[in-house]
């Protein structure tokens, strides 16, 4: 079992793009998209604790989101139909990347997922109508649920006029979540 | 977090709904929170998720996994609709041998949580029909089996399913009851 999902790093420290293994046959399509040993090699120890899924409208921009200590989380995505530019900012200040952005295409034809830890910010960009599927390995806490704007971050979205929540256009920028170091312990590291 | 914890027919078996939230993006809708522990008194973690996009007609069941291997379920269906059906294994529960049934779809945005020692399936209803699984152990291919679709008290709403071969060849009732995985 254990190579069952192919993996390899993204530009964050700690990011990952992980294959879902697929088998197909005259019935449709059999999709594994989460298994805890394949995470614990990958040197996850990523506690399935909340899921949720959306459909989004082809221009939304959803994020970016984090939650802060001590309800920060680890985020697993997939895109289940349709197509979304992925994007992820590094707010941890000791991170060999700290303050850098990263994007992936994750669509329904290369079945592929992203995995991000702690102190990432994450959002998306829907190319096409998309349903997305999001687990974190902590639950919502609204006191604690954060963000940052998506179009002050440096990330470059594949458009220039996308469709945002209320909530998401007053978001802040990186700068005060980096010198707050929010994202400081080892642990985040 | 859900909107209702209904209990099923099954003892054990439950109807969840989810909260949905819409806007002008589109909507999200919540499927797992593990505050299901407390609320219903089950203790697991989820270890593996898949999902499965079925034509219109297919069947794919009945399943379950065997001690030590056996696990709670969770199916909720993303796209489309299908006829969920469930039958009790345990020889010592209160309603042993009892089948039920009933649709869960991406409207209706239900979900069914299933204790170990049921057997599980599902007939599409839609084309395609998406459905998404969480379960409480990995895949054990050696402690995976199931049960005959057309020998578990379900009336199918299709006479004449798409069945895999492995399906097909799934054993008895009476065949599953006298293993006694569960009693």
């Amino acid at each position: 079992m254990t190579d069952i999902f192919q993996y390899k790093p993204l530009a964050l420290d700690g990011c990952y793009e992980i294959q879902q293994r697929v088998m197909e046959d005259e019935r449709g399509m059999f999709v594994k998209v989460f298994h805890t040993e394949i995470y614990n090699k990958i040197g996850v120890d990523f506690n399935f604790a909340e899921s949720y899924y959306s459909f989004s409208k082809k221009n939304v921009i959803r994020g970016l989101h984090f939650q802060l200590p001590p309800h920060e989380h680890y985020k697993m995505i997939y895109c289940l139909q349709g197509k979304i530019q992925d994007a992820m900012v590094d707010l941890r200040r000791n991170s060999t990347t700290s303050g850098k952005n990263a994007s992936v295409i994750l669509d329904d034809q290369q079945r592929n997922m992203a995995l991000m830890p702690p102190g990432i910010a994450h959002g998306f960009l829907a190319l096409e109508e998309s349903i997305i599927v999001c687990v974190t390995s902590t639950v919502y806490a609204p006191e604690h649920d954060s963000g940052v704007h998506s179009q002050k971050c440096g990330i470059q979205w594949q458009i220039d006029n996308p469709i945002l929540s209320d909530k998401d256009k007053t978001l802040p920028t990186i700068q005060g979540f980096l010198q707050d170091k929010l994202f400081n312990s080892p642990a985040n590291n | 977090m859900f909107k209702e914890y209904k209990p099923l027919e099954i003892d054990g078996c439950y109807e969840l709904t989810s909260n949905s939230f819409s806007d002008h993006r589109g909507v999200l809708t919540k499927i797992w929170h593990s505050e299901i522990y407390d609320k219903l008194g089950v203790n697991f973690k989820i270890q593996e998720s898949y999902y499965s996009t079925s034509k219109l007609g297919v069947l794919r069941g009945m399943h379950f996994q065997i001690p030590p291997h056996d696990q709670y379920k969770l199916v909720c269906c993303l796209k489309g609709e299908i006829q969920d059906a469930m039958i009790d294994l345990r020889e010592g529960s209160p309603t042993s041998q009892k089948s039920i049934d009933l649709v869960i779809s991406s409207t209706k945005k239900n979900l069914v949580l299933i204790p170990p020692g049921i057997a599980h399936g599902f007939l599409s209803l839609s084309d395609p029909a998406v459905v998404l699984y969480m379960a409480s152990t990995t895949y054990a291919p050696d402690h995976d089996t199931g049960l005959h679709w057309q020998d578990c008290n379900v009336n199918w709403k299709n006479d004449n399913p798409i069945i895999s071969a492995k399906d097909k060849e799934l054993p008895k009732l009476q065949e599953v009851l006298n293993q006694k995985f569960w009693d």
